[in-house]
Order: C-alpha cells, then sequence, then structure tokens
C-alpha cells in the first residue's frame, strides 16, 4: 500500500482528531494514525515532532513530561478547548476541500 | 485568542526546559520503535542497528522542533550576544566607538538643554507670547542695547497706554570688599 505523503496542515488536522480519542505521546500518535489509516498513511519522527510543538506553540495542544512504566520519561499532549475548535474548523474545511476535489475529478 | 496568548507566554516561560526535554522526547520515541520491531519479532540486536540508522533523523527533527520554537525573541537574543562578542573581540575599536558616542550624546544633550530652556520653553509668565522688549535707541550710537534711561522709563511706564504694563530689568556690579583686596562682581538682575 503506497505510503502518502502528508502536508503540514492535514498532519495537524490528523493529529487533533487522533487526540480526541484521549491525551498521547509522540509515538503513540504515529501509531495510531498508523493504525487507524490501516496503514494508508504515516507520520515520520521529522514531521511529527515539529507538528506537535508547532500546535503547542499555537495554543491547540498542551502538554506535559510524564514518568511512564520502566521510568522513562514521555511526553504526553492533550487536546485544549482552542485545539477543539480548531479540529472542528479544519475537519469542514477538508470535508469542502474533498468534496471539490471529487467534482472535479468526476466530471466529464 | 487569549489562550495563545496564555500559550505564547507559557511558552516562552518554558523554552528552555523544553529544548532539554526534546532530546528525551526523542529517545522515548526510538525505544517505543526498538519494541514495537521486537514485539514483531525482530532481533533486539537487528532493532537496535534499526534504530541508530535512524539517529540521523533524529538529530534532524531536534533541529526542526527548534526552528519551530523559535520566535522573534530569540533572534533577536542570538544576535545581541553575537554583537557582544565581537565587540569584545575588537577592544580598540569598541573603545574609540563607545568615546565617540559618549561624547555625542553629551554635548548635544547639554547642547539642548540649554536651548529648550532658553528658547524652547515659555517664559514662566502667562501669555507669554505677548511680551516684548523696549529699549531707547540713539542715532548716534550704532549698538542696540536695549536700554532705557532710569527716569524715561518711569515716564514711560506712567503715561504710556499701550502697554498693560511695564517693568524694566537693572543690571549693576557691585563692590565687594574683604580683608583688604576690593572687587566688583556682577549681581543678580533686579526687576
Amino acid at each position: 500500500m503506497p505510503k502518502t505523503d502528508l502536508l503540514q496542515g492535514t498532519l495537524d488536522l490528523l493529529i487533533l482528531k487522533i487526540l480526541t480519542l484521549g491525551p498521547n505521546h509522540g509515538w503513540g500518535i504515529a501509531n495510531r494514525i498508523r493504525q487507524i489509516s490501516r496503514e494508508g498513511l504515516e507520520a515520520s519522527q521529522g514531521s511529527l515532532y515539529p507538528a506537535l510543538h508547532r500546535l503547542e506553540l499555537r495554543g491547540d495542544v498542551e502538554s506535559e513530561m510524564t514518568a511512564s512504566e520502566n521510568n522513562r520519561r514521555a511526553r504526553v499532549y492533550k487536546l485544549t478547548p482552542a485545539g477543539r475548535r480548531r479540529l472542528a474548523e479544519e475537519t469542514a474545511s477538508w470535508e469542502q476541500f474533498a468534496l471539490s476535489m471529487k467534482r472535479i475529478l468526476q466530471a466529464g | 485568542m487569549f489562550a495563545r496568548l496564555v500559550a505564547f507566554v507559557r511558552g516562552i516561560a518554558r523554552r528552555r526546559r523544553i529544548s532539554a526535554e526534546v532530546d528525551d522526547e526523542l529517545r522515548f520515541h526510538v525505544e517505543q520503535e526498538i519494541e514495537a520491531h521486537v514485539a514483531r519479532g525482530v532481533s533486539r540486536g537487528e532493532a537496535r542497528r534499526m534504530a541508530l540508522r535512524d539517529l540521523g533523523g533524529m538529530t534532524q527533527t531536534r533541529e526542526a522542533v527548534r526552528d519551530v520554537r523559535t520566535i522573534w525573541l530569540d533572534l533577536l537574543w542570538r544576535d545581541a550576544r553575537h554583537a557582544v562578542r565581537s565587540l569584545r573581540a575588537t577592544p580598540a575599536f569598541t573603545t574609540v566607538a563607545l568615546m565617540v558616542l559618549t561624547l555625542s550624546i553629551g554635548a548635544t544633550t547639554a547642547i539642548f538643554s540649554v536651548v529648550d530652556a532658553v528658547i524652547l520653553r515659555a517664559l514662566p509668565f502667562g501669555e507669554s507670547d505677548r511680551l516684548v522688549a523696549l529699549g531707547e535707541f540713539s542715532k548716534n550710537s550704532p549698538i542696540d542695547s536695549m536700554r532705557v534711561a532710569p527716569q524715561n522709563f518711569l515716564d514711560w511706564r506712567d503715561r504710556q497706554d499701550v502697554f498693560t504694563g511695564l517693568a524694566a530689568v537693572g543690571y549693576a556690579a557691585i563692590s565687594l570688599k574683604r580683608q583688604g583686596a576690593r572687587s566688583r562682581k556682577p549681581c543678580a538682575p533686579s526687576v
């Protein structure tokens, strides 16, 4: 199954959506993206972490360092109310975009 | 919008701590990756090798995260530190430059203070734009001294109806005598 490259905006949207399933750390989010899309999409470490930090600076997510099992430190991200609002907006935009694409691709 | 502001401020405060923790975050990711490979049946050695291959990517990721978290304040601070370092490295130039700046600023400030006090600020009278200065001029003397003979002044003051009031300013030197020595000193103008 070919892996599609994710644009920055769409990766943000995916991250926000995955976080509605619960707070998670970077690796967990990447894993979920892979799982739920059934290997259709993959977020590389090089794009995932900058995206997470960018979202945090925008106030869409907040994070804290936690000690997971084996006493390893992981940064866990959580959705903020602003993030939820943004998710709703971006989902609507995306659906509009997908609809437009579909119309054009199915024309003629 | 307010939440953004709060996040921004909070972000600034935590910047230093966060950049140290990004390494931990990425290391955790790699470790999880190794565990996932091992769970799929890859040997731990092979899994670690795969993880090490990705290490270059980790450096890039760290740079990318740092770029994301850099704000204009960081850039300004970085430039300022670089400037100070450069100046420190050329003490002769820095000294001369500082001296020139100090002298220029000092001189300009001094001159301006005088101009400000004398010219720019209004005289401490109400409606100071209505003040005029009067003096007598002699056809024989080329000097505009703006003086008036005392008796003429008194006549002017009592008999004129052009101005609302007239006042005269007098300058005189007085003699001061001290043990044996005697000198004339100017005294403050009397009105």
